[in-house]
């Protein structure tokens, strides 16, 4: 059996987190912390170092995608997972080329996540099938 | 210069009264504006120029002003030699012998047309912003009421049916039930999204103002099969919110304004960076339109697009022409913080 992989969850909405993090306990991962402050998302996931982060996109006025630039730019080598209402392929191909592994759209989250959990953890992309990845066509 | 060379270059016709309101001297600017000599305007002879709708409000002003020897004001038409009417301010302070009678008034008229026109078209241009406005939030109002409302309704009573005890559902009809809620889930959500992305666009907001020219320009293209060709080049990618957002209605409205009206096979939309503004150029090969007053005061398109670009201190023209396509620029200043 594998080890359960750490997570952090951001997303300013509280129903949202507690979704997620049931759903997240429920497929063996330790979800060890969920921050709802964007403002704190960077400090918090360069203190915990969790193997996965799972990122709002829009989080208040705060905007996830530059918050995944700025993980990457202090070396952050967590894998991020962006969760969005957003299903448009423009925003893919932002949130990918900020340096995300995987685009997971709210409605699909409860057939969705857990994949790309699995598929980030061995170093693959994930994108929820509704959403089309051209890269570099944006 | 002494007061009569004063007199007699202002742009302003100056006049005095005897205490029988007959006008007895007038300054030679009374002959340029009538086209007619002084000794024709004296007396009474000049209120044949009256518009004949002001004539009461002139009468009851000047003798208001004679009875109480107050300053006289009011806002009167006149008829010019070229037989145009033209807004007058008239302004006039009594004059008193030394024993202090009234030997009547010496004023003057100030032509105001123009001024007058201008805060009409800004009143009016408010005046239409706003019902614009409320058309649009009625619209939305609508939309969210009729359709968003009712198929909310019509997923909770869906939940709640599957919770009833007395309505007894076979295992396939229950998936199916289930199966159809989420689809209609999914439907209310993408539609409120498509709501909330006419109301404010989140792509500016979160990946940019090229990002969502681009993409403005793609759709407009899919879904009226016109050819757009969209070029941006060197445009920072963060831009003062203010910037970024007129700059984008701006375009949108010209796009809109191509599709409803020009008739157009290929546009082209172009948005430059230079060291310290951005350029914008929408151009189409479509019918057109005479630039003349009528439209001019009417398009509120066009109007409010200035609106907008004049707010950041940029900068809009407009050229168009019967048959000669139309193209709109767009310069806005940036400042380096």
């Amino acid at each position: 059996m594998r080890k359960k992989p750490s997570i952090l969850l951001a997303d300013d909405n509280t129903a949202i987190l507690d979704v997620v993090s049931r759903l997240l306990r429920s497929h063996q991962c330790n979800v060890i912390a969920r921050v709802n402050d964007g403002a704190i998302v960077v400090k918090e996931c360069l203190r915990l170092r969790p193997e996965v982060i799972v990122l709002d996109i829009s989080m208040d006025t705060l905007n996830g995608i530059d918050l995944a630039r700025e993980l990457v730019l202090c070396g952050c080598s967590s894998k991020i997972i962006f969760l969005s209402v957003h299903e448009d392929s423009d925003f893919v191909n932002a949130a990918m080329g900020a340096g995300g592994s995987a685009y997971v759209v709210k409605s699909r989250v409860a057939t969705d996540l857990c994949a790309a959990i699995d598929a980030v953890l061995i170093d693959k992309r994930y994108l929820s099938p509704t959403m089309l990845y051209h890269a570099g066509t944006s | 210069m002494g007061a009569a060379g004063l007199a007699k270059s202002v742009p302003a016709l100056l006049w005095t009264s005897r205490d029988d309101k007959q006008l007895t001297e007038l300054s030679e600017e009374w002959e340029r504006f009538t086209g007619v000599s002084r000794e024709d305007n004296l007396g009474t002879q000049w209120m044949q120029r009256i518009h004949p709708k002001d004539l009461a409000v002139w009468e009851r002003s000047f003798s208001e002003a004679y009875e109480s020897r107050r300053t006289l004001s009011v806002r009167i038409r006149l008829e010019r030699h070229d037989s145009q009417y033209r807004w007058m301010l008239v302004r006039a302070t009594p004059l008193t012998s030394e024993d202090g009678d009234l030997t009547g008034f010496a004023g003057c008229c100030i032509d105001i047309t123009e001024e007058k026109d201008l805060a009409e078209a800004a009143a009016d241009l408010s005046g239409r912003l706003i019902q614009a406005q409320e058309g649009e939030r009625s619209r939305i109002a609508r939309e969210l009421h009729d359709d968003i409302n009712q198929r909310m309704a019509l997923l909770s009573n869906g939940i709640q049916e599957l919770d009833l005890p007395q309505v007894r559902l076979t295992l396939p009809q229950r998936r199916h039930q289930i199966q159809a809620l989420k689809k209609l889930a999914l439907e209310i959500g993408a539609d409120l999204q498509f709501l909330s992305r006419q109301l404010h666009p989140s792509k500016l907001q979160y990946l940019g103002l090229s990002s969502a020219i681009r993409s403005l320009c793609r759709e407009v293209s899919v879904r009226h099969k016109l050819d757009v060709r969209c070029v941006v080049r060197d445009v920072p990618d963060k831009l003062p919110e203010a910037v970024s957002l007129n700059l984008f209605r701006t375009a949108q409205e010209s796009l809109q304004n191509i599709v409803k009206h020009s008739r157009a096979q290929h546009v082209s939309v172009e948005l430059t960076g230079a060291a310290n503004s951005i350029f914008l150029h929408v151009s189409d090969d479509g019918v057109g339109f005479e630039l003349n007053h009528e439209n001019r005061s009417k398009g509120l398109g066009l109007v409010s697009m200035r609106e907008r670009l004049h707010s950041i201190g940029g900068t809009f023209s407009v050229n168009s022409g019967r048959m000669a396509g139309t193209h709109i620029q767009g310069t806005v200043p940036l400042i380096q913080g």
